[in-house]
């Protein structure tokens, strides 16, 4: 066996090594960046190098959470976590990511495990990128009458909400959010149960449920969505290794690169915001969605098969690289100018 | 009275969609009959030291090597998260606050 191939004992497949340690810091840049754990990615993305479907949703939830600590340590010190909310959905994650979790199974046991999940993946791709468009659109239209990217109100289903008053009601500081505890814990149960079906730490459907149902500020959404994400990984990733499908090896070469991206990406916050970010969000979904797209359908075209599998496998990890060059580019010209305008003032002080 | 009204219009739409996503899952029911649970041994040839450690305790016991995934990765991700802020830290940004 060549020396970039290594054998994975449990799964019992030959995956190249070094496209783990790049899905890791891919994963950790983007993961950072829009507070998700990045399984969106990584569940298709182990999958394209060879994993077994449920395989690559057990590893993926068991890096998933390393990099969620890692992302979650430095949020914490920007001041991004709500940890009261945090800690509310967390209970809800839980037991929905358990049913997923053996829903999965039992979709493994009548052997339509890989075409189902992608199914569903799609639906939920295509649910996302249209809201995020829908609200950038619906931004825009204000700019119109005068108003600013600051000012201008997206998608505001969390108002509505907000206006269901069940006892007992609860006040989360850091996110400036008034609603009734049965509101978050709702969404986390539904959260979960997606995240398990589907193998995502649930950072793909928190983020936008926090900013639009829940109706927290971006950058807290971000910081208290890694939060969630790193304990419904770690329950994931005791869930699928009771179940034998997690290959510890693949999950530690990829900490490896997603220790270092989760860096970049987190501190990247701190210089890239306001529509950029939906942005890049968005397209990236779609990106993911043209993928698994291409890959579900590619077996109905024996002719052209090999080619749609390969341009799957290319949108994919041209996405994460396109993403990860954009986002790295911005975080050092960001560092690079706090830099100077630090030395400058320190000059200024000296004179 | 209204928010009776509004609660019953946002659990109709909540239950649309959870019956649109499960449709996926049950229409899929149709194409087969239950089989038994898939279980995977850990194939122990060619390893050693750590690897066939774990090799072994997946073979042998799951809920250990379960508990045992579960302490390694956060314990990992910890350690290479304090070593990646320490050197970040180094570089002289002010990691303390999102204001430019």
């Amino acid at each position: 066996m060549e020396w970039y191939y290594m054998h994975m004992p449990i799964s019992g497949v030959s995956i190249f090594w070094p496209g783990l340690v790049l899905l890791g810091f891919g994963v950790g840049v983007i993961g950072g960046f829009f507070g998700m754990g990045g399984g969106w990615l990584v569940t298709p993305g182990l999958n394209i190098l060879g994993f077994p479907i449920s395989f690559a949703i057990g590893t993926d939830l068991a890096q998933m959470s390393a990099n969620s600590i890692v992302s979650t340590m430095r949020h914490a010190k920007f001041g991004n976590v709500d940890y009261k909310l945090g800690t509310i959905m967390i209970v809800g994650t839980l037991v929905g990511v358990e049913m997923g979790a053996r829903l999965v199974m039992y979709l493994e046991q009548l052997g339509v495990v890989g075409s189902v999940i992608r199914y569903c993946y799609m639906i939920l791709l295509v649910l996302i990128s249209w809201t995020v468009f829908a609200d950038i659109a619906k931004q825009k239209k204000q700019f119109v009458v005068g108003a600013t990217e600051e000012t201008a109100v997206g998608i505001d289903w969390y108002k509505r909400l907000h206006r269901i008053k069940i006892p007992p009601m609860i006040h989360f500081k850091t996110a400036g959010v008034y609603c009734s505890l049965w509101l978050p814990v709702t969404i986390s149960f539904f959260i979960g149960l997606i995240s398990g079906t589907l193998g995502i730490g649930g950072g793909l459907i928190v983020l936008p449920a926090f900013i639009y149902l829940i109706g927290c500020p971006t950058h807290v959404a971000v910081g208290t969505s890694l939060y969630g994400v790193m304990f419904s990984g770690l329950y994931g990733t005791f869930t699928y290794t009771m179940k034998g499908r997690t290959e510890l090896a693949a999950a530690l070469i990829m900490i490896l690169g997603a220790a270092v991206g989760a860096q970049i990406g987190t501190i990247a916050t701190k210089y890239i915001k306001g529509f950029a970010i939906k942005y890049a969000f968005g397209i990236s979904v779609i990106g993911v969605f043209v993928s698994i797209f291409l890959k579900q359908f590619a077996n109905k075209f024996p002719k052209y098969e090999h080619l749609l599998l390969n341009t799957s496998t290319v949108i994919i990890f041209g996405l994460v690289i396109l993403l990860c060059t954009y986002i790295t580019v911005k975080m050092v010209q960001g560092a690079r100018n706090e830099l100077r305008a630090k030395k400058a003032k320190a000059n200024l002080k000296r004179i | 009275m209204q928010t009776i009204k509004r609660l019953r219009l946002v659990m109709r739409k909540f239950i649309f969609f959870v019956c649109f996503y499960f449709f996926f899952i049950a229409s899929s029911f149709a194409s087969g009959g239950k089989a038994e649970p898939l279980n995977f041994v850990a194939n122990t040839e060619g390893l050693s030291g750590i690897e066939l450690w774990y090799a072994n305790l997946y073979n042998s016991n799951k809920f250990y090597c379960a508990i045992v995934t579960v302490i390694i990765i956060p314990v990992v991700g910890f350690i290479l998260g304090t070593i990646a802020d320490f050197i970040i830290s180094k570089i002289g940004l002010d990691l303390k606050s999102r204001a430019k």
